[in-house]
């Protein structure tokens, strides 16, 4: 009674751990290619990229320059 | 029939006051991290060594080796957090550990001893399932957030079997004497669920 109470507690303890590793690896190999797809994705939606921005980098860099041009 | 009853409550009562003497002695020593009134040595003041002493003392008048081996186990389970530390006996926490594991093992013998450890450790599993949110909150350490919650719970099952499977003579009064005893801490430290 109390080994089949142990022995199923065990195997309840290996399933669990068994099963969130491998979840935790699949989870992992989806999100790597999931990831680069989804940077792309919202960096074309919203017109720069969204992780160095820079078109908008360039934008301000040409509009402060233009200032300067203009003092001068 | 009677004999075994009053054998059963002895035991039942020795388990009781073991918890209470390491109950005192660990909040005791969490003093200092631990200020609230929910802290028995913080309610108790300076006496509260001298009543954990006084309990102890009484646990094993009631039944010596349970309640030696109960505290022991304590002992050994408590050093697990400071195996690498130093302490004023100028043994590391894990020397101290098989120190007092041996010590035990020649007392009392290794079925009791091997009990106590593992009910020991199933307590504390237990304890610290239920009071997870509780230490992520405080920061302290606790074996719910290193292995998981629901690992933690499967191994308490598994070690509470497992002790249970080492001495089934005595399991049924050590088990009703804790889980009276964690009861009555639990009721009278409300605000820790």
């Amino acid at each position: 009674m109390l080994w089949t109470g142990i022995i199923m507690v065990i195997a309840l303890l290996s399933g669990y751990i068994w099963g969130k590793r491998d979840g935790m690896i699949s989870v992992n190999h989806q999100s790597l290619v999931n990831v680069p797809l989804l940077l792309r994705q919202q960096s074309l939606e919203k017109g720069y990229c969204i992780l160095c921005h820079e078109p908008k980098k360039k934008r301000i860099i040409h509009k402060i320059n233009e200032q300067k041009g203009r003092r001068i | 029939m009677l004999h075994a009853m009053c054998e059963f409550i002895s035991i039942m009562f020795s388990v009781i006051l073991s918890a209470i003497a390491i109950k005192l002695a660990d909040d005791y020593l969490d003093q200092d991290m631990d200020k609230s009134e929910k802290n028995f040595a913080t309610a108790l003041g300076k006496g509260s060594m001298l009543y954990g002493m006084v309990s102890m003392a009484l646990a094993a008048s009631l039944n010596t080796s349970v309640s030696i081996s109960l505290f022991f186990a304590s002992y050994i389970i408590g050093m697990f957090h400071d195996l690498k530390n130093h302490f004023p006996s100028r043994l590391n926490g894990f020397q101290e550990s098989v120190l007092i594991f041996i010590v035990g093992i020649f007392l009392l013998g290794w079925k009791m001893i091997l009990f106590s450890i593992f009910f020991v450790i199933s307590i504390q599993l237990i304890d610290d399932y239920i009071d997870d949110s509780r230490d992520e909150l405080i920061g302290h350490r606790n074996w719910a957030h290193r292995l998981g919650r629901v690992e933690c719970f499967l191994l308490f099952l598994l070690t509470l079997l497992i002790s249970w499977l080492i001495n089934e003579e005595i399991f049924p009064a050590v088990f009703l004497g804790a889980v009276v005893s964690y009861s009555t801490i639990l009721y009278y430290q409300k605000g820790r669920l």
